[in-house]
């Protein structure tokens, strides 16, 4: 032995661990283990359930507040031969994975009538196509959006029907935008007119809903116990809100119903889980929390995001880099203005040139994502191939608050649905929603109509 | 809560955008000498009570709603749920109060008619106004008054974390993971607003179950206290590698580490490891307790198998040495490849214990709600109860209903005939009733039948308006034994409460919600001054500018002082980093402390730097959001929102540098669009431009001189922040009012409405009397209408 002693001592080896297969999360600093994500992964567990092997569709949501710097964003050319624009540059990688839609226009975020507040009412219609209300909190009312529309329809078929990421938390205090709740500039998703799906901006929080719901505590309880528990609790519950609903009236009424609508949901959610074989959490280490630096936070929560599309915890997801409005300063990119302070430029030169910085500084962003999900192999294809990736603004120039010309991009094969590859003009004022009844057909989850629309997008396939 | 000074324009109007308010203030007293808005007497001019005021709905109204209204609103499927043409000849506007007052709603904030209809001359629009706010003063004044009616609120993230924390003694921050709550009316605590997607239950299902775990201990899910000792923190006597968080041992040898035992008991020690296998047998390692007995294992997974292995030891109190050792080291070169090394590789080392439940170590929380545990079976259920009710009646802040009680003792059975303890039995009903509706919403439900009288709260109802009020938290056992004895809504009662509240430590939370949200110090927090521009801003900083504010609003409560020292005060706290940027002198260490300000540059809320700071951009000061912030809450007549699509200021780092900001928003104001509402919000902030945009003192910007002169549309004429503040002083009614519509809307977590002039009318009357003593509004509002009654509701229940 002693010769391995010196052996050791001599070349300070011994040796290596051999390590299960992993795949590295950059942004997480660290790795999940192979073998669970392929297990968790749909095909897999379809195969395990003897279900039929389809390949799922998704769709994730990116949106960008304040609008972008169209004359960098819009490419000259038509078609499927166009050069790519400062703004588009950093997703030049993805050239034949985009469709570039110029000239769609979002109805209900103009003032009709109602006076100043563009910010608030882009967000709020970008996915409803609905014209909010204008009200600082009573009798708050969008609509149903495109992505809880999808979530409605194949939702069922995962843990979480959908999920709602950020980076800024709500506003702390005072009024977001001209008279409008500040609801409406926090928020794209929206269950039904009133009721907006709360994002999650914390990592460690968005870590632990989708892989550790079960902390060490509770599996002192065997499974099937602590379910007949949390149904008993959610029964109970509901029982009591049973009992109340013939005692309240007007908004009353409606706030239980909302809590109404989440218990069944909840319900459901464990009727489902009892079908599937429990899976555990993945080899990973939680994230500690929110990052001080905001392209690590992006950069995490995008982790994430490509995480619970393979491990099939999701298939709808939506993403607000920046609440509506945000007047967040890039000094990391040497723009120390905030940003809705800049969007406003006037024609300043330069202060459209710093415009640009920040739109591309997103766009890399989404160069990120986008190189994530085309590295998740899923069976013949890529993740990416499989889903549908929305990126844009309900704002066109920041300048002129104007909502029509959008800067909107569908990036992903759409599981064999689109023709990629290519820049689309179309005719003033088309409703941006018509994108959307074309988009939910693609995604098993058809709709005739939503919002403002007037008919289906044409040229995407 | 503009209205009320509209109605006194008599028909002033222009033809610019919304500016109604504006006018109204300019013809009604913002002009030097025209006194205040509220004289002397606070209650609302009255308008004369013609008998013929019914009939001048037939004469004026009707045909201006049948010209331009019933078109759209009529028959049984009206636009906007708002029937209009059924009202004929003598009309009551009182019997359909809240269609008129949506329709006095959409009038004034000229949302109606909508574009594209043809739009209503002015003098139409003012006959319909006039009607209607004619109409309600009446009612008002004779006492058919509308107390409104809040929506069920919601408990909000910091209630939530307080009514946990009051009552069950757990102080951890349930809500850290809950998403945010969303602001309307300036606020995060309204009815309304605060909306209950999915993920908020689901957060509130696992708080519950943590906080359950947390308050009570059972022995199935009890909270083991562990120690995690990772390879890392392993300790050995020669450099082993580490390698993916694990150490190898390549030869024979330990790695130890040292534990306390708290005391006597058993402990579980759990080793993760995994060993390169060769030779004719696995790896085998010994787990050493100090001189105990070593425990053996055999390591026969491979290394990218790592395996927990357990053993569980009797230990005395102490500390004592813990070893892993590798014993049988093996090295073959001959042997074939991946055959010819045995190793050792540790990940962690966790030891956890003592298992046994200590009855003194309890937690408060446990021994004050488990009072008392069954003798046997038999005994369970009257235990439950007993054990139950009283828990159940606090966390619904009321006596339980029938039925209640024996659906909670009902599940605590089905957790016993599982087997459980009574306190696992226990915990689950505590996790029912955190996720219940009645813990969750504060329900003031409706009584039976369809009366459309509004209704006194009861006493329960009650203890928690003025609980969620004044301490964001539930009714303390004081407040419930008031209601019990249904004492509490007598006025004297009530305003006791009140004084034994407000000198409550609780009421920090006052200061925190209510003055962080109007004083937006909370957004302080996410400001981000540019450090280019402002290199002396750091964190210290931040949190001595909000302590600063936070102590003076405290101070102002607790002194009972007049609210006029909102305005303007010659002290306030600072510590030495504080008052450094302040440029005081004479201050140090990091405590604070009251001082007396030399001059009234600084002084009152207006120049303290956390709220000049959150009226900044991140690379300069905007004097539009300082005037838009003094307009709205010291004025109270904030200005309409801009017009959509009109471009706005234009004005690049050249501008600031050569000209002035000044003169660029000068320009900008030439536009008559702009200018209605930039001449009332401008002047203001630009008396604030000596404070820079992290409110230190200045008097040049760049290369030139800081022009804090202005020119108020009332020709009142200011330089500088002291004069400024001198025209605010002059104000004090219409601070009063603007500070009471907030403190008001806070109170009750709802938006305010016409209805509630008169409510607000006599806060005012009584300030007025008391020295604008910050005492008497809270009082006041206590003592509404608004806050001790409600309205059923009116219109059909919601779909």
């Amino acid at each position: 032995m002693s010769d391995k002693t010196s052996r050791i001592e001599r070349r300070g080896l011994a040796q290596p661990r051999r390590l299960s297969r992993r795949t590295l999360l950059r942004g997480l600093g660290t790795a999940v283990a192979l073998p669970w994500l392929e297990a968790m992964g749909p095909l897999a567990r379809a195969a395990t359930e003897g279900a039929k092997k389809v390949t799922p569709s998704r769709l994730a949501v990116v949106f960008i507040p304040n609008g972008a710097h169209m004359a960098d964003w819009t490419p000259k050319e038509e078609g499927a031969d166009f050069e790519l624009p400062p703004v588009l540059q950093p997703i030049a990688a993805f050239k034949r994975d985009m469709l570039i839609l110029t000239g769609l226009t979002q109805d209900g975020a103009r003032a009709h009538g109602d006076g100043g507040g563009d910010h608030a009412r882009s967000a709020a219609s970008f996915l409803t196509g609905t014209h909010p209300r204008k009200t600082h909190g009573a009798d708050i009312k969008a609509g149903v959006s495109f992505d809880q529309i999808v979530a409605q329809s194949i939702g069922g078929r995962t843990r979480l029907p959908s999920l709602e990421l950020g980076c800024d938390r709500g506003q702390l205090a005072g009024n977001c935008d001209s008279g409008y709740s500040c609801a409406y500039s926090g928020n794209i998703a929206w269950r039904s007119a009133s009721t907006p799906m709360a994002k999650e901006i914390n990592p460690r929080l968005v870590f632990e809903r989708l892989f550790a719901s079960d902390d060490a505590a509770d599996s002192a309880e065997s499974k099937a116990k602590r379910q007949l528990y949390r149904k008993s609790v959610l029964d109970f519950a509901l029982e009591d809100a049973r009992q109340l609903s013939g005692q309240l009236g007007g908004a009353d009424r409606h706030k239980l119903d909302e809590y109404l609508t989440s218990i069944r949901e909840l319900e459901d959610r464990i009727a489902r889980s009892a079908k599937t074989a429990e899976q555990g959490s993945p080899e990973l280490a939680r994230p500690d929390g929110i990052p001080k630096d905001y392209k690590q936070h992006i950069r995490l929560m995008m982790d994430l995001l490509v995480l619970a599309f393979e491990s099939d915890q999701t298939r709808v997801a939506t993403f607000m880099l920046a609440n509506e409005g945000s007047n967040r300063p890039y000094p990391f990119i040497d723009v120390h203005e905030g940003h809705h302070d800049l969007s406003h430029h006037g024609g300043s030169e330069e202060k459209q040139a710093k415009l640009t910085k920040i739109n591309r500084f997103h766009m890399e962003q989404f160069a990120y994502f986008l190189d994530r999900m085309k590295n998740a192999r899923e069976g013949e294809g890529t993740l990416l191939a499989h889903s549908t990736v929305l990126y844009g603004s309900g704002i066109s120039d920041g300048n002129r608050h104007n909502h029509d010309d959008l800067p909107v991009l569908v990036v992903g094969g759409g599981n064999g649905t689109l023709r990629p590859g290519r820049h689309i003009r179309y005719s003033k004022n088309t409703p941006l929603n018509n994108l959307y009844v074309s988009l939910s057909g693609k995604l098993g989850a058809p709709v005739e109509s939503l919002g403002d629309s007037n008919g289906r997008l044409a040229q995407l396939d | 809560m503009r209205h009320l000074a509209d109605r006194l324009t008599g028909g002033f109007r222009a033809g610019c955008f919304r500016v109604r308010t504006a006018l109204a203030l300019v013809a009604m007293g913002w002009h030097a000498g025209e006194g205040a808005i509220w004289g002397a007497d606070a209650v609302p001019p009255k308008k004369p009570s013609t008998p013929a005021a019914t009939s001048e709905f037939a004469h004026k109204v009707e045909p201006v709603l049948a010209k331009h209204c019933t078109r759209c609103h009529r028959g049984k499927e009206p636009k906007g749920d708002l029937r209009l043409d059924q009202f004929h000849g003598a009309v009551d506007l009182t019997k359909d109060r809240p269609t008129w007052e949506s329709v006095l709603e959409n009038l004034e904030s000229h949302a109606m008619p909508p574009e594209g209809e043809p739009s209503l001359p002015p003098a139409d629009r003012q006959a319909i106004t006039s009607w209607i706010e004619a109409g309600l003063d009446r009612a008002d004044a004779q006492g058919k008054r509308d107390p409104g009616r809040v929506t069920m609120r919601r408990l909000n993230r910091v209630e939530y974390d307080n009514t946990v924390r009051d009552l069950l003694g757990v102080t951890f921050h349930p809500s850290d993971d809950f998403p945010s709550d969303d602001v309307g009316y300036g606020f995060d605590n309204i009815g309304d607003v605060l909306s209950l997607p999915t993920i908020l239950l689901e957060k509130y299902l696992a708080a519950a179950d943590k906080i359950s775990r947390t308050a009570i201990e059972s022995p199935e899910l009890r909270q083991i206290p562990s120690k995690f000792i990772p390879a890392e923190k392993l300790e050995s006597d020669r450099k082993l590698y580490l390698q993916d968080g694990a150490k190898t041992l390549a030869t024979n040898g330990t790695l130890t580490t040292k534990f306390r035992s708290p005391r006597d008991g058993d402990y579980v020690f759990r080793v993760k490891a995994a060993a390169s296998q060769a030779g004719d047998e696995p790896a085998r390692m010994e787990l050493r307790v100090d001189k105990l007995e070593p425990k053996k294992f055999d390591v026969a997974n491979e290394p990218d198998a790592p395996k927990v292995f357990e053993a569980r030891l009797h230990l005395t109190k102490g500390e004592r040495p813990v070893a892993i050792a590798f014993v049988n080291d093996f090295w073959d070169p001959k042997a074939p490849k991946g055959h010819q090394d045995r190793n050792l590789f540790v990940e962690f080392v966790e030891i956890r214990g003592p298992m046994e439940m200590d009855p003194k170590a309890l937690p408060e929380s446990h021994k004050r709600l488990i009072t008392r545990r069954p003798k046997d079976a038999s005994d369970f259920e009257s235990t439950a109860r007993a054990v139950i009710e009283p828990f159940a009646t606090r966390a619904f802040r009321r006596p339980l209903r029938p039925g209640e009680l024996d659906r909670l003792v009902k599940l605590a059975d089905l957790s016993h005939r599982q087997g459980d303890s009574f306190e696992r039995s226990v915990q689950l009903v505590v996790q029912a009733v955190l996720v219940s509706p009645h813990f969750l919403f504060r329900v003031e439900a409706d009584p039976p039948g369809n009366s459309k009288e509004p209704r006194h709260l009861n006493d329960f109802e009650l203890a928690s308006r003025l609980s969620y009020f004044l301490w964001s938290s539930m009714p303390d056992d004081e407040l419930l034994a008031q209601a019990r004895q249904g004492k509490l809504h007598s006025r004297d009662v009530l305003l006791a409460q009140v004084k034994r509240m407000v000198a409550s430590p609780k009421s920090q939370a006052l200061v925190a919600n209510f003055a962080g949200q109007w004083l937006q110090t909370r957004t302080l927090s996410v400001a981000a001054p540019d450090a280019k521009k402002y290199p002396t801003f750091d964190e210290p900083l931040r949190a001595a500018m909000q302590r600063e504010t936070e102590l003076f609003f405290a101070a102002v409560l607790r002194d009972n002082r007049s609210i006029v020292d909102f305005i303007d005060a010659d002290y306030t706290f600072v510590n030495e980093r504080l008052a450094k940027h302040y440029g005081l002198e004479g201050v140090k260490g990091d405590e604070f402390r009251r001082v007396k300000l030399p001059d009234h540059r600084r002084g009152g809320v207006i120049t303290q730097a956390s709220l000049l700071t959150v009226t900044s951009n991140p690379t300069r000061t905007s004097p539009v959001k300082r005037g838009k912030w003094i307009l709205e809450n010291i004025l109270g007549t904030p200005p309409p929102p801009p017009p959509a699509m009109v471009a706005e200021l234009s004005e690049d780092d050249k501008v600031v540098l050569s000209g002035t900001l000044r003169q660029r928003m000068e320009q900008h104001r030439v536009d008559p669009a702009c200018a209605s509402c930039h001449y009332r919000m401008d002047p203001l902030g630009f008396g604030l431009e000596n404070f820079d945009g992290i409110g230190r003192w200045r008097t040049e910007d760049g290369k030139f001189a800081i022009d804090a002169s202005g020119t108020l549309p009332s020709g009142d004429t200011f330089d500088g922040p002291q004069k400024l503040k001198g025209i605010l002083l002059g104000r004090r009614e219409q601070f009063a009012r603007a500070l009471t519509e907030r403190l008001l809307t806070y109170a009750l977590g709802r938006g305010l409405g016409y209805h509630d002039n008169y409510a607000v009318a006599g806060v005012v009357k009584a300030l007025q009397k008391n020295d604008y003593r910050i005492g008497t509004m809270i009082d006041e509002i206590v003592l509404s209408e608004p806050f001790r009654m409600r309205r059923p509701t009116t219109r059909g229940a919601a779909k």
